[in-house]
């Protein structure tokens, strides 16, 4: 695997590790769950900034029941909330990794303090999709390549650039605003 | 007032009216507005009754306004989104201070 980082990001120069998380790590990560946990795995990733991850795409989708029953495609928006996932973990890691100063438990670099709270409590809303482009039918069978890079940030918002592909195929990119932090 | 000196803030003036209108211009294209430019006041509030832009709009004027100019905006500068005059004398100061 490339260790570049995605969207063409420059190489840092203080080389931040880049990270990867399994799908039992992510559900620790992420509060969704079945039929709304729509990212499998996650690699290169770089806390707070930037990340790829997969989402393999099986019949068996409870989506694909009605979308349509005679033709087989991954609505849309459910590649924008996979695409969002992904932006969720590259966000929860940088809380968990304790990276950046971002909020979160103090101390030099300790991992999991056994009080720390349940990081996925920390992940947002999605606030806005803008430019979004779906340039490829995503049906099953295809295993989606999925990339975030975080951008400028205000406030609890955060502009972050995203795309996802299938193979060397683009299926689709496009720019989101995320919230980070839940109203409670 | 010397010919040259009032030429000169003339200029810098033409220059601002330039920038302000560019401004509000590159606004109501980011954010999709159904206004026109001229009816755009340079102290028109963005907020509330104003342009009736919220939070997810002002991230959008932040990431136009470092695309364009190259000039950040932090949490700690909401004065810049006070109106049009506000965002373009922030810019301006970034600039002179750049």
């Amino acid at each position: 695997m490339s260790p570049a980082t995605a969207l063409g990001a420059p190489a840092d120069t203080s080389a931040p590790k880049a990270l990867s998380y399994a799908s039992d790590d992510i559900k620790r990560m992420l509060p969704h769950r079945w039929p709304m946990l729509m990212i499998d795995r996650a690699y290169d990733v770089v806390p707070g900034v930037s990340g790829r991850g997969v989402k393999s795409v099986s019949v068996n989708e409870p989506f694909f029941a009605g979308h349509y029953p005679d033709h087989s495609i991954m609505p849309g928006v459910l590649i924008v909330e996979a695409m969002a996932q992904l932006v969720a973990v590259v966000y929860v890691a940088e809380i968990t990794e304790g990276v950046n100063g971002a909020e979160g438990p103090e101390g030099p670099e300790g991992p999991e303090g056994p009080e720390e709270a349940d990081p996925s409590r920390s992940v947002g809303y999605l606030g806005s999709i803008s430019n979004m482009k779906f340039s490829r039918l995503v049906v099953p069978g295809d295993q989606l390549t999925l990339e975030a890079r975080l951008g400028q940030r205000l406030g609890g918002l955060r502009q972050v650039k995203v795309r996802a592909s299938v193979g060397s195929e683009l299926a689709a990119a496009g720019t989101l605003v995320v919230t980070t932090g839940r109203k409670s | 007032m010397s010919t040259a000196a009032f030429d000169d803030i003339r200029t810098r003036a033409e220059a601002r009216l330039a920038r302000n209108t560019k401004v509000k211009s590159m606004i109501i294209d980011r954010l999709g507005l159904d206004v026109e430019p001229s009816v755009v006041s340079d102290n028109q509030p963005l907020f509330g009754r104003g342009l009736e832009m919220d939070s997810l709009d002002t991230l959008e004027i932040v990431v136009m306004v470092n695309n364009e100019y190259d000039v950040l905006i932090s949490d700690d500068d909401f004065e810049a989104f006070g109106s049009v005059n506000a965002l373009v004398d922030f810019i301006e100061d970034r600039e002179a201070a750049a």
